[in-house]
Parts: C-alpha cells; sequence; structure tokens
C-alpha cells in the first residue's frame, strides 16, 4: 500500500513533466559561482560594464553529451523578474526563444572552456563591452548603475536546449558616477610654513619701517641742535695754541728792563 | 662718531659691505631659480591658470625682478658704505626698502599659494575640462580655447611621459562623471587611450587588455606626484629662499640705518 501510493506519484509526476521532457533533458548544475575579477583589474566594474572571470575546466563537457561543438553562454539579469524568467524558461524555451526577452550572449566555444586549453593569458568576459549593440544577443552596455546577476550557462545546438548551467552570481553593483562639481577643492588647513613666513616677515616688515622711523627722527634730532651747539661741538683739541696775552705780555714786560 | 679710520668703523663698514656681497650673490640666484621656475618645463601653468591659482607664477616674476634689483642695489650700498656718503646710502636704504615689500609680496604669495596643490583641484579640473568641445564662436573664446586645448594637451602628455593615469589612478575615470564620459562610452573608453601602456614604438601593447584594465597594460598609478611635484618643489624654493634672503637683509639694512645715523651731516 505504501509503495503503491509512491508509485502513484511518481507517474503522476512523470506524467506532469512528460511536456518538459520532450523538450528537454536535467540541466546538470555546475558549482562554479561566477564572479567579478581581482581587485587589481582596474576596470572590474564600471558605470556600464564590468570583467567576469571564466569557469576554465568547470564544465564536464564529456558527460553533458557535449561531442566538440557545446557553446557556452551568458546571461545578465538586471532584476529579479529577468532572473525568474530564465529560471521558468530555461527548461521549456530554447535558447533563440529566450534571446528575445533577456541579455543572453555567446561567450566562447567548447574548447575555450576545456581543461586542456592553453591559452595562458587572462581569461575574462567582459559584459557590457559592445557599444554598437542593438539586440539582447550582442553584449551592449548595460543600465548605468544597475545591480546584475549573471550565470554561465551550456548550450548543446544541436537541440538548441540548457545542459549544464552554474548558480546565479551574488548582486554586482554597477557604479554610478559622481558629479564632478560636487568634487570639494578646498585644501582644508593652512600649511604650518605658510603660518611661518607670513608672521616673521609681517614682524620684520613693520620692524625695519619702525627702525626707518627712528632713523629719520634721530638724524633730525642730531642736526636741529646742531646750529645752536655748534661753538660747544668744536673739538677741544682741535685748538693749537692759545695766547694769553698778559701772561706773556706780562713775561716780556718783567724781562724788558734788564 | 669717531673717524673714518677708526678701526671700529672699519670693521662695521666691511661687515655692511660683505653683508651686501651676499645679497648680491642670492639675489642673482633668486632670479636665476625663478626663471627655471617661469619657463615651465612641464607645461603646467595652464593647468594653474584654469583653476585661477596661478599666483604661484606672480610671485616667481616678481622674485625674478626683485632678485636681480637686489643684485644692483647691493652694489650701490657697497659703494656708499665704502665712500661713507650720506646721500647715496639714505638712497640705498629706501631703495632696499621697497625692494623688501615686493620680496616679502612674493615670498608670502608663493608659499600661500601653495597649499592649493591639492589632488581635488585637478581632478575637478581635469574631469570639467579635458577633451572638451572647443567653443565655436569667436574671439570671445579665445581664453576658453587656449584652456581647453591647453589642459587636454598637457594630461595626454603627462600620462604618456609618466606612465600615469588620471589623478589618482585610473579609478578617477569611471567613478566620476566628466565631459570625456559624456562624448565616450564607459564600454570602449574607461578612461583615454593615453592611459594604456605602449611599446618601445609608441603602439598601445593591447587595447582590449588596456579598456580591462589589467595590470602592465594599463597605467595604474595617478599623476598627482608629477604635476604637483615640481610645481611645489618650485614654490616652496620661492618661498623659502625668498624667506632666507630677506631674513639675511633685514639685518644689513638695519646696519645700514645704523650706519646711517651715525655719518656726520
Amino acid at each position: 500500500m505504501h509503495s503503491k501510493s509512491h508509485m502513484d506519484l511518481f507517474v503522476w509526476t512523470l506524467l506532469a513533466l512528460l511536456p518538459v521532457g520532450l523538450v528537454t533533458a536535467q540541466i546538470s548544475q555546475s558549482t562554479y559561482l561566477p564572479q567579478v575579477t581581482g581587485s587589481n583589474v582596474a576596470g572590474r566594474i564600471t558605470s556600464t560594464t564590468f570583467t567576469l572571470a571564466q569557469p576554465v575546466c568547470y564544465f564536464d563537457f564529456q558527460s553533458l553529451g557535449c561531442t566538440s561543438t557545446c557553446e557556452v553562454w551568458l546571461v545578465a539579469a538586471k532584476s529579479a523578474a529577468e532572473k525568474n524568467l530564465y529560471d521558468s524558461e530555461k527548461t521549456t524555451q530554447s535558447v533563440t526563444m529566450m534571446t528575445s526577452k533577456l541579455d543572453i550572449f555567446y561567450v566562447g566555444s567548447q574548447s575555450a572552456y576545456a581543461c586542456n586549453q592553453t591559452n595562458n593569458g587572462q581569461r575574462v568576459v567582459r559584459v557590457g563591452q559592445n557599444v554598437d549593440c542593438v539586440s539582447n544577443t550582442c553584449n551592449g552596455p548595460l543600465p548605468m548603475g544597475s545591480t546584475v546577476n549573471v550565470k554561465y550557462f551550456v548550450v548543446n545546438p544541436i537541440t538548441n536546449n540548457v545542459v549544464s548551467e552554474t548558480p546565479w552570481s551574488t548582486n554586482i553593483n554597477l557604479l554610478s558616477p559622481t558629479d564632478p562639481a560636487t568634487i570639494d577643492t578646498w585644501f582644508g588647513k593652512r600649511s604650518a610654513g605658510m603660518v611661518v613666513i607670513t608672521a616673521i616677515l609681517s614682524t620684520l616688515t613693520a620692524i625695519l619701517l619702525l627702525l626707518l622711523l627712528i632713523m629719520f627722527c634721530s638724524t633730525l634730532r642730531t642736526e636741529d641742535p646742531n646750529l645752536i651747539k655748534s661753538p660747544i661741538n668744536q673739538d677741544p683739541y682741535k685748538i693749537k695754541r692759545y695766547d694769553t696775552h698778559h701772561v706773556r705780555s706780562s713775561t716780556y714786560e718783567s724781562k724788558f728792563p734788564q | 662718531m669717531p673717524g673714518k679710520g677708526d678701526p671700529a668703523v672699519r670693521c662695521f663698514q666691511i661687515a655692511l659691505i660683505l653683508g651686501n656681497v651676499v645679497i648680491a650673490c642670492s639675489g642673482i640666484a633668486l632670479s636665476a631659480e625663478c626663471i627655471f621656475f617661469l619657463s615651465d618645463q612641464n607645461g603646467y601653468y595652464v593647468l594653474l591658470y584654469a583653476t585661477g591659482r596661478d599666483t604661484i607664477f606672480a610671485a616667481a616674476w616678481i622674485g625674478l625682478f626683485t632678485g636681480f634689483a637686489f643684485f644692483c642695489t647691493s652694489i650701490l650700498g657697497i659703494y656708499s658704505i665704502m665712500k661713507s656718503k650720506r646721500k647715496l646710502l639714505l638712497a640705498y636704504i629706501l631703495l632696499m626698502l621697497f625692494i623688501w615689500c615686493f620680496e616679502v609680496a612674493s615670498s608670502i604669495s608663493a608659499i600661500t599659494q601653495r597649499d592649493w596643490f591639492v589632488p581635488n583641484l585637478f581632478l575637478q579640473q581635469m574631469l570639467q575640462i579635458y577633451q572638451a568641445p572647443l567653443p565655436t564662436y569667436i574671439p570671445s573664446t579665445q581664453d576658453q580655447i587656449y584652456i581647453i586645448n591647453g589642459i587636454t594637451n598637457s594630461w595626454n602628455n603627462v600620462m604618456t611621459t609618466y606612465q600615469c593615469c588620471g589623478v589618482n589612478g585610473p579609478q578617477d575615470w569611471i567613478s566620476y562623471n566628466s565631459t570625456f564620459r559624456a562624448y565616450n562610452s564607459d564600454s570602449q573608453f574607461p578612461w583615454p587611450r593615453q592611459c594604456c601602456s605602449q611599446a618601445g614604438d609608441g603602439t598601445i601593447v593591447d587595447v582590449n587588455a588596456c579598456i580591462i584594465g589589467i595590470p602592465n597594460y594599463v597605467y595604474t598609478q595617478g599623476c598627482f606626484d608629477f604635476i604637483a611635484g615640481p610645481l611645489n618643489r618650485h614654490a616652496w624654493g620661492v618661498a623659502w629662499f625668498g624667506f632666507a634672503i630677506l631674513c639675511w637683509t633685514f639685518f644689513v639694512i638695519a646696519g645700514a640705518m645704523f650706519f646711517y645715523t651715525q655719518l656726520e651731516a
């Protein structure tokens, strides 16, 4: 009895999933979480683009039934609604159907993501790269300042269905550029050197002007009394001889009678 | 005052003459330094002119002339002190005071303007003016044409010459709106091509790697040090060398004033 009800449930589930099963097989989940490149990459996030690392050697293409033609695609969802749209349609719709509603684009062939690929350069995908893009499938610039979630998925071109996918990335917040007019160009605080030079030079200038005043005053004072004091000012040493008439005459007179 | 032959007077005269010789030498040196600054080897004048903070160049011009004036006047001073001529000495003192005031102005404005050279000053200007379209009507906008062309060329020159990008780094170009951004998509030109590393022959090593911003393909260093560095050094020289000369000249002028008061009318 117990096992029968289980059986019934299984049958009903199978019946319910039948139309889906006709379109696609089950999607295998990769463990790789899509991530923005490291902080040493200057343009990892701009206002309309971001740069993702590539999941090289994360998809097991052999077990996915890919011979050599599988493709790796990326979906960039700009809102929760777009995420849900992808999740609801990934099993029911072909990729070409989904591209009419979502930002989905091709990011490389199976060989570029295989383990044995030999390219040792930086492996990145720049989302929002193509400025000339007009459709959903050509990786055009994203809306400025938007929040984006991405996931990689593998498409088998024979059936045109999703065969494997990664989880959604965490939120990637694009930059909202600041208006340059808001930049504060004030330097904040005067430098010590400026204070020192200004203070000292002002003081010295004031002192010099004061000295000039003193100089003029002192020369005027010494020049003015000069006229009055001129006899006194004469150097007493400069008088060579002073005739004392009476003394000389008295001497002469005293000598004269003899 | 004792007579001319007095050894004390002789010593004082010699001291004053030596002081003037030093002023003459340093005056010429100040002139030379200001000429070097004014020659503006890197073409940064326009960067300051556009911000209205170009008084540093005015300070250097004043310094250039006062340096030479110090040189000439100190020779007059030496002559008047040797001959002990009162009228000449008075002329010397007044001239020196006159030049002193100008040199004070030069030194103070140089050190005051130096404070303005902060990264944001150049950042705002770069974002607003770099690659701005030229105004179409002439001649009322000659000044703007000079500023736009000058700033665009200066920045292109600095970034390629010193292998730097923006004021603080390539992030400046993506974290702010700018005139450059208004005319160039973030996707195609996150920063100007001048930020891209160049090979020996001047070609860009890898444009795509540069756009992504991978180290060694884009210059990650900011240009602030290469712009403010020379400006700051020169302004420092004009201000502090001027200040040193002024301190020395203060004592010489004061000595000359004292000598003047002691001379016989």
